[in-house]
């Protein structure tokens, strides 16, 4: 077992996880959409562990239901049906304002496009949250370049997002989705705008500086060159998980070796 | 988030402009006209805002409006003045009269006679002379304005020039003499203001039965002004007003029996639609552009409250800053053409009036964005 585990260090990673408690737990989670009379379930009883210090990834083709998941377990997003709790607090059972709330404290987000605010700074744009959440301007700004400077852009604070590169907008977003130190971070397809080696640099970051042992990360990807900084791989399709591949480094080969880069 | 909310509105530059600019164009438009408006309406009671002494103007019965001269009776002032309560009461003569220009050009004035014993209601302010002189033989006095604009005269060299005192003007075949020159609030109608004393007034005017036009009166210190009023009604047939009660009726006659209101509405009306068309219009593209930013900051934790103070802070920004514009644009567009018959005073009215369109004009505008505001996803961030 301990050989393997040299062998494959994502294997014992998933080990060290293992005993740890859940961020995540949902159990029959459905959701259908009504469009022009016509009901679309894009969740079909869907269950999902993701535990605290865990990358997970959801993967599967287009429609298969990854974001309509993370948008549930994230809270913008209303279950139909079923069970899901995120570090213990059902959605459901909270007001609006209270899932608000508790989404700008826990839940940091990455997406796809950045969506960073173009006429704001890059230290303006990571304070965001820390702004939503009622901290003052001065502190928000100084917190902002702290985090700046350990995703290795302390030199841009005062850059605007059009001066940056794709995967230096990328890192910004992911210290916006870090800032106030949310338990869960989810992103949207975080490297599909970005060349490989920008991607992996990408991941790298989120793998060493987004993740620690009482935080998980759920990342939504098509990009099979990112597979194997997963943990776990719970690969979806029409509204079901269909399968969990663990270790998924071990099983890609090559690729998987960049995680531990 | 209020300053979220300020870099999001200006960085994006041509919108920010757009919508400022839409609502200064509103508020320019708005005060600007209303202004005119104001002033012109002023106007047509402006040849009794110099009336200090006389708290009663009694005019015939059917007059309608102050320009509506309907001469009385030469006793009409004997019988005001024999009424309880009045402390006394002259005579005034309004008429038009042709005065003859260089060149063989005439140009019908307004001249208004004097009470000759008193000269009760002459010019309140003189630029040169005085109002005593207007005793001299043959004496006129006439409007600074008036002088610059319309009665030029040709002097000792032959070339045209402003009348000023000592000059001679000729009314109906009359020579006049210029003893002074006065500076009276501008009248409705663009005819210079010629002021004499009664008797010469009435030996300039071609003759008529009847030559006075109005009598003005004070009541008694303590006496109940519209009992005293009621009982000039009772005791001789005419109406005695207030100088704001003859003021507003003059106003209202103009409101209901001219186009001028519907024509400056209109401007007003088309102010507030250009207002709510360009920064409307230019608003709510720009939440629209913004809408995925807004989903992103909502999905991040902002709420939809949050947002929709973002917007109204924008909103806000945009509609002081176009009201602040438009007004200063009419304030320096009325400050250039001070001392000409183009000055007009901006009230206050007029600001708060003009601020209370921009903010329906704002409002309007933000109306649109703000639903969709409500109406943001988070979601759609997540959408490609």
């Amino acid at each position: 077992m301990t050989s393997i585990m040299n062998e494959h260090p994502q294997a014992a990673r998933i080990h060290e996880t293992a005993g740890r408690g859940l961020a995540i737990h949902c159990s029959g989670v459905t959701k259908g959409f009504t469009a022009g009379g016509n009901t679309i379930r894009a969740l079909r009883g869907i269950d999902l562990d993701v535990r605290l210090g865990e990358l997970a990834m959801l993967v599967g083709p287009s429609g298969c239901g990854k974001t309509t998941l993370i948008s549930v377990v994230a809270g913008i997003l209303d279950r139909d049906e079923g069970e899901c709790r995120v570090f213990g607090q059902d959605f459901a059972t909270m007001s609006a304002r209270q899932k608000t709330r508790f989404r700008g404290q826990t839940v940091g987000f990455v997406f796809q496009q950045f969506n960073l605010l173009p006429a704001l700074t890059a230290a303006q744009n990571v304070a965001v949250p820390l702004l939503i959440n009622g901290v003052a301007h001065a502190a928000a700004i100084k917190a902002a370049k702290e985090m700046l400077d350990r995703v290795g852009l302390g030199e841009r604070t005062e850059s605007l997002p059009k001066q940056l590169s794709g995967g230096q907008q990328q890192r910004v977003a992911i210290a916006r989705a870090m800032v106030h130190r949310p338990r869960l971070i989810v992103c949207d397809e975080p490297t599909s705008a970005l060349d490989h080696e920008t991607g992996h640099t990408v991941m790298r970051l989120l793998k060493n500086v987004a993740l620690d042992e009482d935080r998980a990360l759920v990342i939504v990807t098509h990009d099979a060159r990112i597979f194997g900084f997963a943990d776990r791989i719970f690969k979806m399709d029409d509204g079901r998980i269909v399968d969990v591949v663990r270790n998924p480094s071990a099983s890609i080969g090559a690729s998987g070796g960049d995680a531990h880069a | 988030m209020n300053f979220i909310a300020l870099r999001m509105l200006t960085g994006d530059r041509a919108k920010y402009l757009g919508i400022v600019f839409g609502v200064m164009l509103s508020a320019l438009l708005i005060s600007h006209q209303v202004t005119i408006f104001v002033g012109l309406m002023s106007r047509t009671r402006s040849v009794f805002q110099t009336l200090d002494h006389a708290d009663l103007i009694v005019a015939d019965a059917a007059t309608e409006f102050v320009e509506d001269v309907r001469p009385l009776a030469d006793t009409a002032a004997d019988r005001v003045r024999g009424v309880g309560g009045v402390e006394w009461a002259v005579p005034m003569v309004r008429t038009t009269i042709k005065a003859r220009l260089e060149g063989g050009k005439s140009r019908t004035c307004i001249v208004v006679g004097l009470d000759d014993a008193t000269l009760i209601g002459g010019p309140s302010q003189m630029v040169e002379g005085a109002v005593e002189d207007l005793r001299l033989p043959d004496a006129v006095i006439i409007d600074h304005l008036d002088a610059q604009k319309l009665l030029s005269v040709r002097g000792a060299d032959g070339a045209l020039r402003v009348p000023g005192v000592g000059d001679w003007i000729e009314l109906n075949d009359r020579q006049c003499r210029i003893v002074g020159i006065s500076h009276n609030p501008r009248p409705f109608l663009s005819q210079p203001i010629i002021y004499t004393t009664l008797t010469r007034a009435q030996s300039i005017a071609p003759p008529e039965r009847r030559t006075i036009s109005y009598v003005l009166a004070r009541t008694q210190p303590g006496a109940d002004v519209a009992l005293v009023k009621s009982a000039i009604a009772d005791a001789t047939g005419l109406n005695a007003y207030s100088r704001r009660e003859f003021g507003f009726k003059t106003i209202g006659y103009y409101i209901r029996n001219t186009g001028i209101p519907v024509n400056f509405g209109v401007t007003v009306l088309l102010g507030c639609i250009v207002g709510i068309a360009i920064s409307g219009q230019t608003f709510y593209l720009f939440i629209l552009d913004n809408l995925r930013t807004l989903a992103a900051l909502k999905a991040m934790g902002a709420s939809t409250m949050q947002l929709v103070r973002m917007v109204l802070l924008q909103a806000s920004v945009v509609g002081v800053q176009g009201f602040a514009v438009g007004v200063g644009l009419t304030a320096a567009f009325f400050v250039y053409y001070i001392g000409t018959d183009l000055e007009f005073d901006l009230h206050w009215e007029v600001l708060g009036l003009t601020a209370m369109v921009i903010v329906l004009v704002i409002l309007c505008a933000t109306a649109a964005g703000v639903a969709k505001v409500l109406r943001v996803q988070p979601a759609l961030v997540f959408r490609g």
